[in-house]
């Protein structure tokens, strides 16, 4: 949707997702946003490999990982470092929320539109709403 | 004045001083010695003795049979007996005429009419003269009431062990114990369940009777009852004729004889059956009921108007384990886990203040399983009837179970959900990538059929996994129509998790899609061999491997060189969600693909 003329140029974005055909659809639209995608990985052992790098704009964590494991201790690594998430999840509600912090993060409910997800990620690095 | 008859006793006396004269005997001193002998039979006689003389039945009799005359003694003495016991006489008249006819006659349990209920068993001889005239009865006999009324009491009493024998199902048994042969009531070979009773019964029957666990300490105090002449008391389990099991109460006594030679042993057998049933099965009962309370967790207690605890809730202490002194006052928030303990005392306070009634849950302390345990309680005021409170009153129930099961079931909800919604993502990207590189609707569809197809396989078992076997045969299935020779399926069971399961049945449609369209299962030359098995890596995880072997087949290579979606899924999904590690080749003779991953 070449319509946000490369909204996301320069950035390098972490996508944590367990479910293959949903990640490689997410790391197709962030390209296509001119995005650089960290990952996609399925869990966060993998994904905290990835983070020690510099230079992350913004992550996509999907909450539930597969076996029981949520994305919450990653999205804590994420906070120390200063980098901005939102949650994507299957849940309508955070109810394993660890931190407080946690639950005023953006979210976006599953399934999710290329453009809604463009813009959410584009909102997360500009740390405001931006026109539609 | 006479000098006979000699003697001290009062009729000696009495007939030394009586008219004798006046009465058709005439004087004493004009007897017969033989008369006179008699008479001083009659008065040495410590039985009741007399004599009946003459036709007019003149009665002379001694002080025992004065004792028994009562009032009608003295005047008796010298006068005819129809005179003095006129209601009897007429009884007892015929007797006596046999007796002067010179019988011998015995008078049995006479009843005699002086106001005592006396009964008298006497015996009649003839007394003759010098020329062997009848002319006297002698008498001799006793006052047989009290052995009368013994016997009576005797009879009835043994009717009435009759009864409760035949009654309340117990036997008398009688044991010589020198030939163990016994004696028993009609009553005891039916406790054994002989309907009959049997021929002859030894100890060695009885022993036989008594089921072979209980044999031993049975036989045991038989031997100790018998040594030390003490008493043989038991309960023990029988075994019927009819295979059926019992309950006996039995006791015996040893009994020795006069002399201490012969011995029995004398008792009664009961069946207790009903009785020691009704005890176990009571017993089971209340553990059963104490087992459910203790586990329900469920007690009450009672507080003083103000708020703190005075009177004592055993079943608040046997579930905390607090003592008395412990939990009076506000000592039972120490029961509480520590999270829990300010905010219900605030509770709890306000509710006093406010005199309204409360509800709380908490972590209780559970002493038996020394573990947290969820309490929910519910505290009510006891008002006066002017509106007062009285005291409060409080019941605890346990509902740690409930608590879990609600915990586990929002998750469930939870995964269910999230579920739902990955598959609604799932859904849009085969669309998505089918659409988008030119691929049919139909090949969509059969897509959305295996995805389908593996989550009816997850609902089926109800327990969110999948075997192995079952999704191969399931996915083969839907395309190959006939069971035809050239499928061979085989490995052993091995769980897929639902994660597993979904990318794992995309992969397997791949395969056969393009095993129908190309490869084995196209003609009818091909073969193909599906295979697995568990292996263990260098770290001793498990492993499935997999195997997809097509033979037969004669390979068009340009149909299938081109990397579409297809292999995408095999390979890709496959490697990323799974971290399996997927080779697939396409030989001289077909496809080959083998799967390695990770399984619990």
């Amino acid at each position: 949707m070449s319509d946000h003329v490369k909204s996301l140029a320069g950035h390098r974005i972490l996508v944590v997702e367990d479910e293959y055909l949903i990640a490689m659809d997410v790391k197709d639209w962030l390209m296509a946003a001119g995005a650089t995608v960290v990952g996609p990985v399925p869990s966060v052992d993998q994904a905290l490999d990835l983070i020690a790098n510099d230079g992350l704009a913004a992550a996509i964590l999907d909450v539930n990982l597969g076996n029981g494991d949520t994305v919450f201790p990653l999205a804590a690594e994420l906070g120390v470092l200063g980098v901005p998430y939102l949650f994507a999840t299957g849940d309508v509600r955070l109810a394993d929320a660890d931190a407080d912090g946690d639950r005023d993060r953006p979210r976006l409910t599953k399934p999710y539109l290329e453009a809604e997800l463009v813009r959410a990620v584009a909102e997360l690095i500009s740390g405001s709403p931006s026109e539609p | 004045m006479s000098v006979w008859p000699y003697g001290s006793g009062e009729m000696a006396s009495r007939i030394r001083d009586h008219r004798w004269a006046a009465t058709p005997l005439g004087p004493s001193e004009t007897w017969s010695e033989r008369l006179k002998l008699m008479v001083e039979q009659v008065l040495a006689n410590t039985l009741v003795s007399s004599l009946v003389v003459g036709p007019e039945r003149i009665l002379i009799y001694n002080d025992a049979a004065a004792r028994l005359y009562g009032d009608r003694h003295p005047g008796a003495l010298g006068s005819p007996v129809p005179t003095t016991f006129p209601d009897t006489w007429p009884v007892v008249a015929s007797l006596y005429e046999r007796v002067f006819a010179g019988e011998s006659v015995h008078v049995p349990a006479q009843p005699l009419d002086l106001g005592g209920g006396e009964v008298f068993d006497a015996y009649l001889t003839p007394v003759r003269d010098a020329v062997g005239a009848v002319n006297a009865a002698h008498m001799v006999g006793f006052e047989i009431s009290d052995r009368l009324r013994a016997e009576a009491a005797l009879r009835a009493s043994e009717e009435r062990l009759e009864r409760a024998l035949e009654g309340g199902e117990v036997g008398a048994w009688e044991l010589d114990l020198v030939t163990l042969e016994a004696w028993r009531s009609p009553q005891h070979d039916r406790i054994f369940g002989h309907e009959t009773p049997l021929p002859r019964w030894t100890y060695e029957v009885f022993l036989s009777h008594v089921a072979p666990e209980d044999r031993g300490w049975v036989d045991a105090r038989f031997q100790d009852a018998i040594a030390a002449d003490g008493v043989w008391s038991f309960e023990c389990r029988i075994q019927r004729v009819d295979g059926k099991r019992g309950w006996i109460g039995a006791q015996g006594r040893i009994d020795t004889d006069a002399g201490g030679h012969v011995r029995r042993m004398k008792g009664t057998v009961r069946d207790i059956t009903q009785r020691k049933l009704g005890e176990i099965a009571l017993r089971e009962s209340e553990e059963r009921f104490r087992g459910l309370i203790e586990g329900l967790g469920q007690f009450s207690w009672e507080a003083h108007a103000d708020g703190t605890i005075v009177s004592d809730s055993p079943g608040w202490r046997a579930f905390t384990g607090q003592s008395l002194a412990e939990w009076q006052g506000y000592g039972w928030t120490q029961a509480l886990h520590p999270d829990d303990r300010a905010d219900t005392e605030g509770k709890w306070r306000a509710a006093v203040a406010a005199g309204c009634a409360v509800d709380a849950e908490y972590r209780l302390w559970h002493a038996p399983s020394a573990s947290w345990r969820w309490s929910n309680v519910r505290v009510v005021p006891i008002t006066r009837p002017d509106g007062t409170i009285r005291k409060w009153s409080g019941v605890n129930i346990d509902v740690t179970d409930r608590r879990t099961l609600q915990a586990r079931l929002e998750i469930l909800v939870n995964e269910l959900q999230h579920r739902a919604r990955n598959l609604l993502g799932v859904v849009a990207a085969i669309a998505n990538r089918t659409v988008k590189r030119g691929g049919s609707v139909e090949s969509f569809e059969d897509r959305l059929q295996a995805l389908s197809r593996a989550q009816a396989l997850l609902s089926q078992g109800g327990r969110d996994t999948v075997e192995v076997g079952a999704l191969v045969r399931a996915e083969l299935a839907a395309h190959v129509h006939e069971v035809s020779d050239c499928v061979d399926v085989k490995g052993p069971e091995v769980q897929l998790t639902a994660r597993q399961v979904q990318n794992f049945a995309l992969a397997l449609h791949e395969l056969t899609t393009n095993a129908v369209k190309y490869g084995a299962l196209k003609g009818d030359t091909g073969h193909l061999t599906v295979t697995w098995e568990v292996v263990f890596d260098r770290r001793e995880r498990r492993r499935l491997a997999l195997t997809w072997v097509e033979s037969g087949v004669a390979v068009e290579p340009e149909k299938v060189t081109r990397r579409g979606f297809g292999t995408e899924l095999i390979q890709g999904a496959l490697a990323y969600a799974l971290q399996a590690s997927v080779d697939y080749t396409l030989g001289a003779d077909g496809a080959r693909c083998r799967i390695e991953m990770p399984v619990s």
